[in-house]
C-alpha cells in the first residue's frame, strides 16, 4: 500500500506462489484468491509467470522496468519441485532433510551428493 | 518554565535534524500529536507519512537505515513497542540498524485517552532487546539534548517522551552523556533514583527531606540501558538505601534495573515506586500521577522506609 502510495516504480517483489502454508494448502487455512487483484488494488503492477521457466522471469523483470509504480510477480511454483518425496508436500515447508534425504534430493537434482 | 518532551522533539527536529541531511523523519498518521509536523513544515522532502501501519513503518525505516539514512521514527509509545514489537526486534535490532525510535504519549500523563493509550511497560520491552539503547528524558532540556546524543550515536536507540507539559530540572546547555547518570543533588543518607518526569516530583521530595534533616541524594538515570552501573553502586556504598521511581510498571523497567545491579553487587534497601502491575485508566495527568502514588510526598515516604530498614 505505501509502495503504490509512494509510487515506487524501482520496487519488484516476487511471490513465491506455491500455494501451500505450514498448517495446509492457502486455501484450507487462509484463501488468498484473487491475489492479483489484491496487489492491483494496492497500485502494483501485477505479473503472473511459471516461476520455474527462467526465460519467463528474465522477461518479465525486462516488463517491470519499464513500469511506472511498483511490480509484483507472482511467480507460480510448486513446492520442492524436482525432488520426488517433497513436490507438493506441506510438511516439507519448514523441516531440513536428514543425510540420507538430502543425498537422494541432490541425485535427483543431478547434484553431486558427495 | 514547562515544556513536554515531545515539543522538545519538535524543537530538535526542526533545528538539529534540519542541519543533518541524513536524517529523515517517519511517521504513522500522528505526526501532530509527535510533533513530527514540525519537521514536516521545513523538510517535506525527509518526511514520510506511512500511514496507520506501524508495522511498515519500522520496516521501511530499517529499509532506509541500510543505505546510509538516519531514519528518526515516531507514533505513540503503545504502538511503536505494542504493534511494531517485531519489526523493531528483528529488521531494526537484531541487524543493529541506526533508527531512533522516538515513542510520544508514554506513561499514564497521556491522559484522558485511558488505558489503551498508557504504555506502562514500554521500558520492560525494550530494555529486554539486544543492541537497543534506552532513553528516558526527564525534561524538555535534556530531551533536546539526549536526542541530539542518540543522533550521534551509531545504532538502534528507543526515546521515551511525554505528551504532558512538566517543568524543567536543567539550565540551557546543560551536558549529557548516554550512559551516565546526572547527579541532581548530593546527599548521603539515602539515594532517590528517578527516570523521565519523576525526576522533578523525586527534586521535590528531597528538597521537603531537606528540611526534616534528611539529606538525599537525587540520581537522573536518563539512560535506562546501558544502565550506570558506577553510579549506582557508588550511591550503594555511600549512602546504603535506594527509591526508585517511574511512570512506569515497578516491572521490567527503571527499578528492576537498579536491583539486578545492587542484587548482584552491593545489596541494600531498596524500595520501588512505580504502576503497580495494573493499566491506567482515563484522568488529567496529575490526577493520575496521584491515584498512581507518583507523588513527592509518596517518595518521601518510601525514603523514611528504607532508611528504617538501613
Amino acid at each position: 500500500m505505501a509502495a503504490g502510495h509512494y509510487g515506487l516504480s524501482n520496487l519488484i517483489a516476487i511471490v513465491d506462489h506455491n500455494g501451500l502454508q505450514i498448517d495446509g494448502t492457502n486455501e484450507e487455512v487462509m484463501d488468498l484468491h484473487p491475489l492479483d487483484a489484491k496487489w492491483s488494488s494496492f497500485g502494483w503492477h501485477v505479473l503472473m509467470v511459471d516461476g520455474h521457466d527462467h526465460e519467463a522471469l528474465l522477461d518479465a523483470y525486462q516488463e517491470a522496468e519499464k513500469q511506472d509504480r511498483p511490480v509484483v510477480l507472482i511467480a507460480n511454483t510448486v513446492k520442492g519441485k524436482g525432488v520426488s518425496y517433497m513436490e507438493n508436500q506441506v510438511e516439507w515447508h519448514g523441516k531440513a532433510p536428514s543425510d540420507a534425504e538430502l543425498v537422494q534430493a541432490l541425485k535427483e537434482l543431478g547434484g553431486d551428493p558427495s | 518554565m514547562k515544556m513536554a518532551t515531545r515539543d522538545a522533539y519538535g524543537a530538535f527536529l526542526s533545528t538539529y535534524a534540519m542541519d543533518h541531511p541524513d536524517i529523515v523523519v517517519l511517521d504513522a498518521d500522528l505526526s501532530k500529536s509527535t510533533k513530527t509536523a514540525a519537521f514536516q513544515t521545513v523538510c517535506p522532502d525527509r518526511f514520510f507519512n506511512m500511514g496507520i501501519a506501524e508495522q511498515n513503518l519500522m520496516g521501511v525505516s530499517a529499509g532506509m537505515a541500510t543505505v546510509g539514512k538516519i531514519p528518526f521514527v515516531s507514533t505513540f509509545a503503545m504502538f511503536a513497542v505494542g504493534r511494531a514489537l517485531e519489526i523493531l526486534r528483528n529488521s531494526v535490532c537484531y541487524p543493529k540498524l541506526n533508527v531512533k525510535v522516538c515513542a510520544t504519549h508514554a506513561g499514564l500523563t497521556v491522559g484522558p485517552d485511558g488505558a489503551s493509550h498508557q504504555t506502562v511497560e514500554d521500558l520492560a520491552l525494550m530494555r529486554a532487546l539486544p543492541n537497543l539503547t534506552v532513553l528516558n528524558p526527564a525534561d524538555g532540556i535534556s530531551a533536546q539534548a539526549l536526542l541530539a546524543a542518540a543522533a550521534q550515536l551509531e545504532g538502534p536507540v528507543y526515546v521515551r517522551l511525554g505528551r504532558a507539559s512538566v517543568p524543567l530540572c536543567y539550565e540551557e546547555q546543560e551536558v549529557f552523556a548516554i550512559g551516565k547518570a546526572k547527579e541532581l543533588r548530593a546527599g548521603s543518607e539515602a539515594t532517590i533514583i528517578a527516570t523521565g518526569i519523576m525526576v522533578q516530583e523525586s527534586l521535590q521530595a528531597a528538597e521537603t527531606l531537606a528540611k526534616e534533616g534528611i539529606e538525599v541524594r537525587v540520581l537522573d538515570m536518563h539512560t535506562i540501558k546501558p544502565i550506570d552501573q558506577e553510579a549506582i553502586l557508588k550511591a550503594a556504598e555511600e549512602t546504603g538505601a535506594f527509591v526508585t521511581v517511574e511512570e512506569h510498571s515497578v516491572i521490567g523497567g527503571l527499578g528492576s534495573a537498579v536491583a539486578e545491579v545492587l542484587a548482584e553487587n552491593f545489596p541494600v534497601p531498596m524500595k520501588r515506586i512505580g504502576i503497580k502491575d495494573v493499566f491506567g485508566e482515563s484522568g488529567e495527568p496529575e490526577e493520575l500521577l496521584a491515584a498512581h502514588g507518583l507523588t513527592a510526598q509518596k517518595i518521601e515516604e518510601a525514603v523514611k522506609g528504607v532508611l528504617g530498614r538501613r
